[in-house]
């Protein structure tokens, strides 16, 4: 069995929260969380005091639960060497250990992880060069840019090659190539069959990389899956787009179908936006109706399946809504 | 390429080819594995760090004052004390006053209060909090790490100070001293009660630095209850590490008019008293530990 399989078997354990609770005091911090994370990238989105940080360190055992139980890939926090053996946490804390380099900061975290001196050595130069800080080594962490610190973070996060990744505002301080280069392997970590979650504030970075969310607000579980599910479930309108160029002949036509609410002209006359109930039922019957006018249609999607469009009506509405 | 091959700071771009050993499984050997890589990165940052200037400055201290009465006497081209054995008396006294209630004394509190407290100020100690290490594995490492670092600091002042004190009667004095034994016997209590401070002192400062945000307030009280320890009644005398110390002394200190005079412990309660209460101060540090929890936003 190679090394991908048995990271996919490890991972069909996923993270597994069961009834979670975290209270620091009176203050809630997350309440009743039930929640499996598997394989692949997962993105954890939330307004500030949503308890996403909390839920992260609840995630990577710094923080212990008030109720419930969790684990990772069959493992609790109460047998570390294996938990953090195969978890990795780059936390989004800026702070490092007082005059310490690079290399030695990585370095120690794998001699500490139990490997020899010469597999340490190795270890922290092949991850000192993925992510692209060779050069700046041996230099002291704190003589480094945001941008340097977040990577360098990030390399002791998976130096030790964990299956289970969970990065805390990992995109913060780096440039448009380095986000570009994290991104890339975020994904081919998670093409390997390792579990990734990511928490970002930056919703459109969320919507490219994740393969599935989880929304948080005021310390619940709003909604969690592949952005399709959550956005049926929703029970909102989903808003279609249509580009074609008889556009207004199909405006014309297409409150005969089922199920639509809104309709609305693009502003180049070459295409449409239409808000249904029932995106299924809707496709059905304007498929139908294509065929019966003869319109001629170049391209027809959901218009509003990103992380902001759910984020905006299950989060920002529901607040101004309360 | 193996991995000798790779230089960090450079940049090219190394592949790595050799097979990487695994890491150890749980167990005995990955727990002495993990202490002795704890020790090592604990030992020099208690030694080698900017956080070592206070250890180092009061270290220096006692080798300071003996220095310049040495020289004081080569100016005067005679010894300031009376006769070798008045200077060895002195001696004793100073190790008392300066060197145990002082350099040691805050010496240990500036070396093991640092040992969490330092890093939970500094934020830092979610690194270690997030590595495969049992917190047992994680005290009992940082608790011999500063024990090293301190015995090995504050017993070389000790030897160097009582070394400077022969200066001014010349090797031949040292010499005799020491082929009669009498001088390698005060030496060898001086290092001894050095190391039983440092146990016993170190290993509550571990613990008080974990349990309490200001480290200056139980530094402060220990302090205040170790100098007033003289007057205290019998009873109470057993709960200060100093009643312990300065009987093994090999010098009987004065200790003024208002003292309560209680017979001093034999050597083997000393020493199974320090050793205890270490284990106890390091099993209460572990407890601690085992309940920190680390917040990273306060939201």
């Amino acid at each position: 069995m190679n090394q991908a399989e048995t990271a996919k078997m490890k991972a069909a354990a996923g993270i597994a929260l069961h009834d979670l609770s975290k209270f620091y005091g009176d203050v809630l911090g997350v309440n009743r969380i039930n929640l499996t994370i598997e394989a692949g990238i997962t993105g954890l989105v939330g307004p500030n005091g949503s308890g996403k940080s909390t839920l992260m360190n609840l995630l990577a055992g710094i923080v212990k639960p008030t109720r419930g139980t969790l684990e990772v890939l069959g493992v609790s926090a109460s047998n570390p060497e294996s938990f953090y053996g195969q978890l990795g946490y780059c936390t989004q804390y800026d702070f490092f250990p007082v005059g310490i380099n690079g290399y030695d900061f990585i370095r120690n975290t794998l001699l500490i992880h139990g490997y020899n001196k010469a597999t340490a050595k190795a270890l922290t130069l092949q991850v000192l060069q993925q992510v692209d800080l060779m050069e700046a080594a041996m230099r002291p962490v704190e003589a480094y840019s945001k941008g340097m610190r977040q990577r360098i973070k990030l390399a002791q996060a998976i130096a030790h090659k964990p299956d289970v990744l969970i990065l805390d505002e990992p995109l913060n301080g780096l440039d448009p190539m380095a986000r570009a280069q994290i991104i890339a392997l975020f994904q081919e970590f998670a093409d390997s069959g390792k579990i990734v979650l990511i928490s970002s504030q930056i919703l459109h970075e969320v919507d490219l990389i994740s393969d599935r969310v989880v929304l948080l607000n005021s310390g619940y579980l709003v909604a969690e899956g592949d952005l399709n599910n959550i956005q049926s479930e929703t029970g909102e309108p989903m808003r279609i787009f249509i580009r074609s160029g008889d556009a207004k002949k199909i405006a014309a036509k297409v409150f005969d179908l089922e199920h639509v609410v809104e309709a609305q002209l693009h502003y180049d006359g070459q295409g449409l936006f239409v808000r249904s109930s029932d995106a299924d039922a809707f496709f059905l019957s304007f498929n139908q109706q294509v065929i019966n006018q003869g319109w001629s249609i170049e391209a027809i999607g959901a218009a509003d399946e990103t992380v902001e469009a759910v984020y905006q009506h299950l989060i920002v509405e529901t607040q101004v809504t309360t | 390429m193996t991995e000798m091959d790779f230089t960090p700071g450079t940049a090219n771009a190394p592949r790595f080819d050799s097979a990487l050993t695994p890491r150890l499984e749980p167990g005995l050997n990955l727990w002495i594995r993990q202490v002795l890589a704890i020790f090592k990165i604990e030992f020099g940052k208690a030694l080698f760090s900017k956080r070592a200037l206070s250890s180092y400055a009061l270290a220096l201290l006692p080798i300071v004052v003996f220095s310049m009465a040495a020289l004081e006497s080569i100016n005067e081209g005679e010894p300031s004390f009376k006769s070798i054995e008045n200077a060895r008396e002195i001696f004793g006294f100073i190790f008392s006053a300066l060197g145990l209630s002082g350099v040691i004394f805050f010496g240990c509190a500036a070396i093991f209060t640092n040992l969490f407290r330092g890093e939970i100020l500094d934020r830092s100690i979610h690194y270690y909090l997030l590595t495969p290490v049992r917190r047992e594995v994680l005290v009992i490492a940082k608790y011999f790490a500063g024990l090293s670092s301190a015995f090995i600091l504050f017993s070389l002042s000790s030897v160097i100070s009582f070394l400077l004190l022969y200066l001014p009667y010349g090797l031949e004095q040292l010499i005799s001293d020491l082929s009669n034994g009498i001088a390698l016997q005060q030496l060898g209590q001086y290092v001894g009660i050095t190391l039983l401070a440092c146990l016993g002192y170190g290993s509550i400062f571990m613990a008080t630095g974990i349990l309490m945000r200001n480290p200056f307030i139980p530094i402060v009280l220990i302090a205040g209850w170790e100098t007033i320890h003289f007057i205290l009644p019998p009873a109470l005398k057993l709960f200060s590490i100093m009643h312990y110390l300065k009987g093994l002394l090999p010098i009987p200190l004065d200790e003024g008019p208002f003292a309560i005079i209680v017979s001093s412990p034999p050597l083997w309660v000393s020493i199974v008293g320090m050793t205890g209460l270490s284990v106890l101060a390091i099993l209460v540090s572990i407890y601690l530990l085992k309940r920190l929890e680390v917040r990273y936003i306060d939201e």
